[in-house]
């Protein structure tokens, strides 16, 4: 009845059953094995999955990361972003994650939680900072955004960066790039002009046009990576794909 | 101010670009003989192409002797906004003055091809550095030195701010007001309200939070509202349109008619609801109360489910020019096709949350010089980057006197 594959996630689609399968060819030696037609009442959606899921950096990208001068701290805190990212590809969310980091210690952790809330804002770096508040009883000032660090895979959209900016957070080191809504340079250099108040009334613990230093490049190809595969399979919960998913033959 | 006794301005488009400043980049023009064309042509394409002048024509008849033949050597680097090419713009193009030019400054190549052609007359010009957006901009750039003109890849773009139509200020206006009396009651002086456009109903609302969260603006709140409002109505697990609940398979086995006929007439098939009838009356109590515009166009609430007539109404609503294409039944991919209505401009974060949020259009009131992201400030909509646009309207207040 259902794909036999151990990391197909079309699993629980009922409409599945009633199609054929094409796992159950053996053509397993393709890193993308095949494609999973499921029809559902917004359209077609191509379901691909990867055999081997991405994880955590291995040796070489470590010490390609040293090489290019990050410190031992920068990678293992980047490592534990990645971690965050493969628990949102896990849950079938945009494998983007962080965390943030004070004094020395991890404060708060995110993943992207877009499909679950229905909610395209709930980026992982707005749960990271709503986490920070609700372990400080909504307090933004003993939450201390302006001592903290964030490291996430992927460059901050700009809205996050607009967050950023109005949280004052002291730096924010990233991994790939984001050439369609990038706010930390690729698109608008938000780290730079910074975000203002939607009212006039003052804000306690909130800046207005504040920048913040801003660095990307730790494993980029990693981050790079994950959304590739991600994205091959096409977003499950998007209307219907923006641009054709290539079909196998 | 109570919002009742608010009068509105007449709401504008806000133009997602301003006109271009003519830009002029210096041109190495020479003159050749007629016949020598062709040739001419092909050398120059080989020995210096113009990937970056493309809507400048190559070569023009000279404007002063018949058996000469203009062409564009090479650009010499952009002038930016040259007060010279102004004047030279508003005066008629002087074709008797020269700005003569050295050879020695061309390169090698085409040092060759000048004199292999028998080139003469060799001088500087200016021409429009990037391509006309508009017609009227054609008509002035031309005269510097021809331009082909092209409508641009996404045709012609509103450069000014254009009044809207007297049905959309109506609409514009009832929901602005609903927005001023939600920041009003609240003691801040923001409020958002998301709105189908198919219904007029409100799908969501908050006012400015940012005094209890920081990142709450009015927006943020509304977005997060309508999330919640979306999961309500559509529990995950209880949904078809989940592609991994399974229930894709009741919708079919329950209504296999409805999905045949509509698959006919070619319109995908969004009977999403019809086989949990639990969220579909939430949502005709949610959508109850406002109901004037519902009669004509969106609401299917109240009706019987005929085939033909949800038929005919998807057909009506596709063509509509500014009708979203979800029907009223299915439900949004986030906040797809819905107006957002905020009293203050939004600032950039919150502007990007809504193009997270995929809404259609975006009503402000307030302009903000200072942070306002969409044509107060910056101009968050004219960034063709971003995988989604929406459009942006200012409904101004008319100030007592």
């Amino acid at each position: 009845m259902f794909c036999p594959f151990p990391t197909c996630f079309a699993q629980p689609c009922g409409r599945l059953s009633q199609l054929a399968c094409p796992c159950l060819t053996n053509s397993h030696e393709f890193v993308i094995i095949k494609c999973h037609k499921i029809e559902h009442n917004r359209g077609i959606i191509n379901l691909r999955m990867s055999s081997a899921p991405p994880s955590l950096p291995d040796i070489a990208s470590i010490s390609r990361a040293r090489t290019q001068g990050w410190t031992e701290q920068h990678i293992g805190y980047m490592c534990q972003a990645i971690a965050q990212a493969l628990e949102a590809w896990a849950c079938r969310e945009v494998p983007v994650g962080c965390v943030v980091v004070r004094d020395g210690k991890v404060v708060g952790r995110g993943h992207n939680l877009t499909n679950k809330t229905r909610n395209g804002t709930r980026h992982a770096e707005m749960i990271a900072i709503d986490q920070m508040l609700a372990a400080n009883n909504g307090s933004v000032q003993e939450a201390n955004f302006e001592r903290c660090d964030l490291y996430v895979t992927v460059e901050p959209c700009i809205m996050c960066a607009g967050a950023l900016s109005l949280l004052g957070f002291r730096q924010v080191y990233f991994g790939c790039g984001n050439d369609r809504f990038g706010g930390c340079g690729s698109i608008l250099p938000i780290n730079f002009e910074g975000c203002g108040s939607c009212t006039r009334q003052p804000i306690v613990g909130s800046y207005a046009g504040r920048g913040f230093p801003s660095k990307g490049g730790l494993f980029a190809e990693e981050a790079v990576e994950m959304l590739r595969e991600f994205y091959a399979a096409g977003n499950p919960c998007a209307p219907r794909p923006h641009r054709p998913v290539p079909r196998e033959a | 101010m109570a919002a009742e006794d608010v009068v509105f301005e007449m709401g504008v488009l806000v133009p997602s670009q301003t006109e271009l400043p003519l830009r002029t980049v210096l041109l190495a023009v020479a003159a050749f003989p007629n016949k020598v064309g062709n040739l001419l042509m092909k050398a120059l394409g080989a020995a210096a192409p113009l990937p970056e002048l493309k809507h400048l024509k190559r070569v023009r008849k000279a404007p002063d002797d018949g058996s000469l033949l203009e062409a564009i050597l090479c650009a010499l680097g952009d002038e930016g906004v040259s007060e010279a090419a102004l004047t030279a713009v508003t005066t008629e193009p002087d074709v008797a003055r020269m700005d003569p030019l050295e050879l020695d400054h061309l390169p090698a190549s085409l040092q060759t091809l000048y004199t292999q052609h028998g080139g003469q007359r060799l001088r500087l010009v200016h021409g429009a550095a990037l391509a006309p957006q508009t017609r009227q901009q054609w008509e002035t750039w031309t005269k510097l030195w021809p331009i082909t003109w092209r409508i641009p890849d996404n045709g012609t773009p509103v450069l000014v701010e254009t009044p809207v139509d007297e049905y959309t200020q109506q609409y514009f206006e009832r929901h602005m007001r609903t927005a001023l009396q939600l920041a009003y009651l609240s003691c801040v002086d923001n409020a958002a309200l998301i709105v189908d456009p198919d219904s007029a109903a409100p799908v969501a609302k908050a006012a400015d939070r940012s005094a209890v969260h920081p990142l709450q603006h009015a927006v943020m709140a509304a977005v997060q509202a309508a999330s919640e409002r979306d999961l309500a109505l559509w529990p995950p697990g209880l949904t078809s349109v989940d592609p991994y609940s399974g229930s894709g398979v009741d919708a079919m086995n329950v209504t296999p008619d409805a999905n045949g006929s509509s698959e006919e007439i070619g319109t995908q098939g969004q009977s999403h609801g019809e086989s949990n009838s639990a969220p579909d009356e939430l949502r005709r109590e949610l959508n109850g109360g406002d109901s004037r515009i519902d009669a004509g166009t969106g609401s299917t609430g109240d009706e019987d489910d005929t085939v033909e007539g949800l038929a005919c109404k998807r057909q009506r609503l596709d063509t509509g020019p500014q009708e979203p294409q979800a029907s009223a039944r299915s439900r949004p991919y986030m906040c797809t096709g819905y107006d957002c209505f905020v009293v203050r401009e939004p600032c950039i974060m919150c502007a990007m949350a809504l193009v997270h949020s995929r809404v259609q259009r975006v009503i402000y009131c307030e302009p903000d010089a200072t942070f306002g992201a969409l044509g107060g400030c910056r101009r968050l909509h004219a960034c063709k980057s971003l995988n989604h646009s929406y459009q942006v309207y200012r409904l101004g207040l008319k100030r007592e006197t």
